[in-house]
C-alpha cells in the first residue's frame, strides 16, 4: 500500500536512524524503509502480498553530519600527530607569542633551542619528550624557572634571588609592616581579603610577570589590588585611603649647605637679583624647557659668582703643612738639656701649636705618636710647663722631631712624605717599603695617597731645613743634601760628599764645570768650598748664600761681589696673594711654616686631605684629623661641604663633595618623573609643589597636591605609577 | 493563606519565568565565577587555572546534551530541560572562555583551540536565535510541517495543480491556463527553489505568479476563474512549504555546521590540558 493511500501519512521518518528511503527526497518514501544494514524493506512487504517497490536507501543527514564531525577530528588528530611524533614545532604547543622584549634577545637562536633558553629542557628535544619531560615534573618548579629569569636579570634585580616581597631581607619587611600597620582602615574590599595566597619568600617571576601573553603585552603591568592583598595597611585607592605624605620628598640633610630660604629673601633679594628655580635647576643645554630636572648644579653656575673670591680669601694664608713652634731655648739649655738646631726666631719663648697636618706627620712613627699623646689634644705647646724638667725634655723631643721630619723630607721628598702620610692613615701597610705605597690597600686608597702629596716640591723641605736646622757654623761639606739645580743655584750648596759619591759614577758629573776641583769660573761656589774659616765671608759674597728667605726682607747680588758691577734686586717675603695666586707649595719664613696655598675651589689636595682625615676622624686618638675637619681649618671648605658619618656611605664618600645625585643603579619605593609634570600650565612653577619653612627646608608635600590630577579617571591612580616593586637600596 | 511549597514547586511555570529563572541563575554563576577570578588574582592565586577548569567542566556539562540523546533511557530529566541548560550554560562558557583566554597571543594549537571553540559557540548562538526567530515566522505562515514531509506535501500540490490545468482544457475556454501552467507554473512546481532563496526566503515569486494569474481573467470564464483561485491557493501553499524548507534547512544547516566541530574541539581540548598540566608551574 502505498503512503498516498493512507489516511494519516507517517509523521515520522526516523531521522536519526543511518539509512533513509531512497524516494524520500522524491516524496514518495515507503513506510518500510531501510533496515539497520541500509537493506530496503520493501523486499519483505512484497513477500507478503504488498504492493510497494523497491529503492536504493540512501545514508541519512544524521549520519553524514557525524561521519563530518568524526572527519574533522581525524583531521586535527592528524595534525596534532604529525607535529608531536614526527618532531614538529615545539613552539606549536606554547600558548602565545613572547613579549617583544624577550623575542627579539631571542631571534638569533634557532627554533630547537629557543624554548630551551628560559624552560629547562634540552633544545633537540622533540615536542612528546617535552610533554613527558615536563610530566615528569622536570621543568615545573616556579623557583627553578624564576631562577632562569634572574640568570639576565641578576644585574638589575640584585637581590631578587631571595623571592622575598620588594626584594628586601625579612628584618626590613616586618619594621615595615609594624610602621605602617597602624591604621588599618576597611575602605575597600580588597581590606577584606585574606592573606595572599604565598608566603614569604616563595614568590616567583611568573607570580607578577606572566610570559606568552603576545608582542605588546606589559610584563611590568601589576593590579594595585594585589599590592593591596599583601600590605597591612589597605585602602580604597589613591584618593580615597592613601597614608597622607609626612616626609615627601624626604627630609635629608643635603651635602651641601644650602640655604633656598635665605638665599632667595636675603642675599639675592639684597643684590635685586630674581631667585629663579630654573636657573640652577634646568639644565638649558637640554631639548626639551622643562627637564629633566637636576637636583643639584655646579658650583661654577650657581656659587662662583659670589662665593669665589670670599673662598679664595680664606685661603690667602694657605694651609699650614709643617710649622715651627717655638722653644725657649735659654730655659732649656738651663735645665741642662739641649735643643739642636732651631731657629733663633723660634727659640725665645715657648709658644705656638702644632698643626694638624704636622701632628698627622709626627704620629706616623711610634716615637711621634708618643709624643703626641703628651700634649694638648689641640697640639698647643704654648700651656707647656717652662720649670718642669720633664715638659721641657718633651720640648726638646718635639723639636727633635719635627727636625727629623723635615730631614726625612728634604732627603727623601714625596716617597718620604707618602710614606709619613700612609702610615698614619694605614697602620697596617707595609711601611717599610720605602715608596709609601700600601701592597694590600685597594687601588682607590693608593690613588687617594698619591693625590694627596701631588705637586710638593722636595725643594721646599729643602729650604726649609737650609734655613731653619742649618748650623750656621757647620761647614757646607756637612750638608748631605744631593745636587740638584735648586740647591747649586738656589741656595749654592753643593755637597761635596755626595758628589765624591756620585763623581766616580757618573761620566756626565765628571765631565761638569761646577764639580770641577777649582771651579773658579762659577762665582757662586767657589769661595764656599775653600774653607771653613771662610764660611762667614763666602756667606756676604753669594747673594743666595744670604737667603732672603732667612730675612724679612733682603737683596741678592748677582756677580763678582762688587756691588758696582753686579745687578742687585730686591727679593720681598714670600707673599701668597703675590707670589702664588695660582697656589702651591712655599716656606714661609714669618711664620716658620710649610705653607699649601691651595688653587680656590676643587682643590684636589685639600679634598684628599679632608677625604683621608674624615675616613679617620671617628677613631680614638685621631685628634688631629678631628681639627683638620674643624671650621675654617683648611679654609672655608667645611662651612659648605658637610660630613655624613651615616652607613650608607663608603669611607671616602662621607666627606660629601658633591651634592646628591640619583643613583640610576638604585630604585626607590618611590619614584618621581617632574618632566610630565612641568609640561602642564598649573604647575610649571616649582613653588606650586615645593613650598620652603622658616628654617630653610622644604615643606613636605601634601597628599593633595597630586589627588587633584591622579585620579583613576585622570592621570591614572595606579601602585606602580610612582612606586616601584623591585627596591634597590645602597646597603 | 498558606503558602504549600510542594504545590509552589510542582506548579507548572511560565515560558518567562523559566527564561527568568535561567538567565538569573546564569548571571549568578557569571557573578561567582567573576569574584573567585579577582579574588585569585589579587591573591596571587592562579586564576587561569581556575577559569581552566571551570571552562573545562562547562564544556562536559554542554556536551552532556548529546549524551542525554543517546541515552533515551537515563532517568535524568527530559531532553527538553538539557536543551535549556546546555543554552545557559553555553553563555557562560563564553564568559569562561574571555577570561580564561583574554585575547589571542599567538600560539597555534591555542589559536586552533579558541578559533574552534568561538566557531562553535558562534553557531550555537545562531541557532538559539534561529530558534527563537524561525517558529514566529512559521507560525505567521500559518502551517505546522516536518521537513521530511515537505518533499511529499510539494509533490501533492504540484500533482493538484496539473490536474486543475489539465481540467480547464475541457472547460472550452481556450487554453490561457494550460499554457500558463506549462510556462510558468510547471518550474515553479517541480523544480527546486535558488539557494538565494534558502537563505533569505521572500514572498516576491509568489506575489508575481499571483498578480500574472490575476491578469489571465480576461481570457477565462466563470468555471475557468474558479480553477484559477484554486490554482492561486496551490502557489500559496507551495510558497509556505518552501519557506518552511528554507528555514528549517538554515537550522539543520547551522546544527551541522555547530556539530561538525565537536570531535575537534575535545581533542584539541585534551592536547592544551595535558600541556598546561606538562608545564604548570608548581611550588
Amino acid at each position: 500500500m502505498h503512503w498516498k493511500q493512507w489516511d494519516t501519512p507517517p509523521k515520522y521518518f526516523r531521522p536519526a536512524d543511518g539509512w533513509e528511503c531512497g524516494r524520500l527526497r522524491s516524496g514518495l518514501p515507503c513506510a518500510c524503509g531501510p533496515d539497520a544494514q541500509g537493506r530496503c524493506q520493501a523486499n519483505q512487504a512484497l513477500k507478503s502480498g504488498e504492493d510497494l517497490t523497491t529503492c536504493k536507501p540512501r545514508r541519512s543527514l544524521w549520519w553524514r553530519r557525524r561521519r563530518l564531525a568524526r572527519a574533522g577530528g581525524l583531521f586535527v588528530a592528524g595534525i596534532l600527530a604529525l607535529i608531536i611524533f614526527l618532531g614538529g614545532d615545539k613552539e606549536f604547543l606554547a600558548p602565545g607569542e613572547l613579549t617583544s622584549h624577550h623575542a627579539q634577545i631571542l631571534s638569533r637562536h634557532t627554533t630547537e633551542n629557543r624554548c630551551a633558553a628560559c624552560h629547562e629542557l634540552e633544545a633537540t628535544e622533540s615536542v612528546m619528550a617535552f610533554l613527558t619531560k615536563s610530566w615528569s615534573g622536570h621543568a615545573v618548579d616556579r623557583q627553578q624557572q624564576s631562577i632562569k629569569c634572574l640568570e639576565c636579570h641578576q644585574h638589575a634585580l640584585p637581590n631578587a634571588k631571595d623571592f622575598s616581597p620588594h626584594d628586601l631581607p625579612e628584618t626590613t619587611l616586618a619594621e615595615l609592616t609594624r610602621a605602617g600597620s597602624g591604621s588599618m582602615r576597611l575602605t575597600s574590599f580588597a581590606s577584606v581579603l585574606p592573606k595572599q595566597a604565598l608566603e614569604g619568600n616563595e614568590l616567583a617571576c611568573s607570580g607578577c610577570h606572566l610570559e606568552h601573553q603576545g608582542r605588546m603585552h606589559d610584563l611590568t603591568m601589576l593590579n594595585s589590588d594585589r599590592c593591596q592583598s599583601c600590605h597591612a595597611n589597605r585602602f580604597a585607592s589613591f584618593t580615597n585611603g592613601h597614608p597622607e605624605f609626612t616626609n615627601y620628598p624626604a627630609h635629608q640633610d643635603t651635602r651641601i649647605s644650602f640655604n633656598h630660604q635665605s638665599h632667595s629673601a636675603k642675599h639675592f633679594a639684597s643684590k635685586g637679583k630674581s631667585f629663579d628655580c630654573s636657573s640652577c635647576h634646568l639644565d638649558e643645554s637640554q631639548p626639551s624647557a622643562v627637564g629633566p630636572v637636576g637636583r643639584s648644579v655646579s658650583y661654577e653656575k650657581a656659587c662662583a659668582a659670589c662665593h669665589d673670591a670670599p673662598l679664595r680669601s680664606s685661603f690667602s694664608d694657605g694651609i699650614l703643612v709643617i710649622n715651627l713652634p717655638s722653644f725657649d731655648r735659654q730655659k732649656i739649655e738651663a735645665a741642662g738639656l739641649t735643643l739642636g738646631a732651631w731657629p733663633e726666631e723660634a727659640s725665645l719663648m715657648t709658644d705656638g701649636t702644632l698643626s694638624p697636618i704636622l701632628r698627622w706627620l709626627l704620629a706616623s712613627t711610634p716615637r711621634g705618636k708618643a709624643l703626641l699623646a703628651k700634649l694638648p689634644a689641640d697640639g698647643k705647646v704654648t700651656d707647656l710647663s717652662t720649670t718642669d724638667l720633664e715638659s721641657l725634655r718633651l720640648q726638646t723631643e718635639i723639636a727633635a722631631e719635627i727636625r727629623l721630619l723635615v730631614e726625612e723630607l728634604a732627603v727623601g721628598g714625596q716617597p718620604a712624605l707618602q710614606k709619613r702620610l700612609s702610615a698614619s692613615l694605614n697602620p697596617t701597610s707595609n711601611s717599610e717599603s720605602g715608596d709609601g705605597s700600601s701592597t694590600n690597600n685597594p687601588a682607590q686608597v693608593i690613588n687617594r695617597d698619591s693625590q694627596m702629596i701631588s705637586g710638593v716640591s722636595p725643594d721646599v723641605f729643602r729650604a726649609a731645613w737650609l734655613s731653619w736646622f742649618q748650623d750656621k757654623n757647620e761647614t757646607i761639606a756637612e750638608v748631605t743634601f744631593p745636587k740638584s739645580p735648586a740647591a747649586v743655584v738656589g741656595f749654592g750648596r753643593p755637597s761635596p760628599m755626595l758628589d765624591e759619591q756620585l763623581s766616580g759614577q757618573d761620566p756626565l758629573l765628571e765631565q761638569d764645570p761646577l764639580l770641577a776641583e777649582t771651579p773658579v769660573d762659577d762665582p757662586l761656589v767657589a769661595e764656599p768650598s775653600t774653607s771653613k774659616a771662610s764660611t762667614s765671608k763666602a756667606s756676604n759674597a753669594d747673594p743666595l748664600n744670604a737667603d732672603p728667605l732667612t730675612e724679612n726682607s733682603g737683596s741678592a747680588t748677582f756677580g763678582d761681589g762688587n756691588p758696582a758691577k753686579s745687578k742687585v734686586i730686591a727679593l720681598p717675603d714670600l707673599s701668597p696673594q703675590m707670589h702664588l695666586p695660582h697656589g702651591g707649595w712655599f716656606v714661609d719664613q714669618r711664620r716658620m711654616a710649610i705653607v699649601y696655598v691651595p688653587v680656590g675651589h676643587s682643590d684636589q689636595i685639600v679634598k684628599s686631605w679632608l677625604t683621608a682625615a674624615t675616613s679617620k676622624a671617628s677613631e680614638e686618638g685621631s685628634s688631629h684629623f678631628k681639627a683638620m675637619l674643624a671650621p675654617k681649618a683648611m679654609g672655608a671648605c667645611t662651612e659648605c661641604h658637610k660630613i655624613d658619618h651615616s652607613a650608607e656611605y663608603s669611607v671616602d664618600e662621607k666627606y660629601l663633595w658633591h651634592a646628591r645625585e640619583s643613583d640610576p643603579s638604585l630604585r626607590a619605593f618611590t619614584r618621581f618623573n617632574h618632566v610630565p609634570h612641568l609640561t602642564l600650565p598649573q604647575l610649571n612653577q616649582c613653588t606650586s609643589c615645593h613650598s620652603l619653612q622658616e628654617d630653610g627646608r622644604f615643606k613636605s608635600m601634601q597628599l593633595q597636591n597630586c589627588m587633584d590630577c591622579h585620579t583613576k579617571q585622570g592621570a591614572g591612580d595606579s601602585c606602580t605609577q610612582c612606586h616601584n616593586y623591585h627596591i634597590k637600596l645602597r646597603r | 493563606m498558606q503558602l504549600n511549597v510542594t504545590q509552589l514547586l510542582h506548579r507548572p511555570w511560565s515560558f518567562f519565568a523559566q527564561r527568568c529563572i535561567s538567565w538569573a541563575i546564569t548571571f549568578l554563576a557569571i557573578a561567582i565565577t567573576l569574584c573567585c577570578v579577582w579574588g585569585l588574582t589579587v591573591r596571587f592565586g592562579r586564576s587561569d587555572l581556575f577559569t581552566g577548569y571551570s571552562l573545562l567542566g562547562v564544556c562536559l556539562l554542554l556536551a552532556f546534551l548529546s549524551i542525554r540523546k543517546r541515552m533515551l533511557a537515563l532517568p535524568i530529566g527530559p531532553v527538553k530541560v538539557w536543551l535549556q541548560i546546555h543554552l545557559y550554560a553555553g553563555v557562560l562558557s563564553l564568559v569562561l572562555f574571555v577570561l580564561h583566554v583574554g585575547w589571542f597571543n599567538g600560539g597555534w594549537l591555542e589559536l586552533m583551540l579558541g578559533s574552534l571553540f568561538l566557531w562553535i559557540a558562534g553557531t550555537g548562538l545562531y541557532l538559539w536565535y534561529l530558534s527563537r526567530r524561525i517558529p514566529k515566522r512559521l507560525l505567521a505562515v500559518g502551517r505546522d510541517v516536518v521537513l521530511e514531509e515537505i518533499p511529499r506535501l510539494q509533490q501533492q500540490h504540484a500533482e493538484q495543480a496539473y490536474e486543475l490545468a489539465l481540467k480547464s482544457t475541457q472547460l472550452g475556454e481556450g487554453v490561457t491556463l494550460a499554457d500558463y501552467y506549462q510556462q510558468k507554473l510547471v518550474p515553479y512546481f517541480h523544480a527546486p527553489r535558488s539557494l538565494f532563496f534558502g537563505i533569505v526566503p521572500s514572498i516576491r515569486t509568489r506575489r508575481r505568479l499571483l498578480r500574472e494569474l490575476d491578469t489571465l481573467d480576461r481570457y477565462l470564464g466563470t468555471e475557468g476563474r474558479a480553477l484559477r483561485n484554486q490554482i492561486c491557493d496551490l502557489v500559496r501553499k507551495k510558497d509556505e512549504l518552501d519557506v518552511h524548507w528554507a528555514m528549517q534547512n538554515q537550522l539543520r544547516f547551522c546544527l551541522t555546521m555547530h556539530i561538525v566541530g565537536l570531535w575537534a574541539l575535545a581533542l584539541l581540548i585534551t592536547v592544551h590540558v595535558t600541556t598546561v598540566l606538562a608545564f604548570v608551574q608548581r611550588g
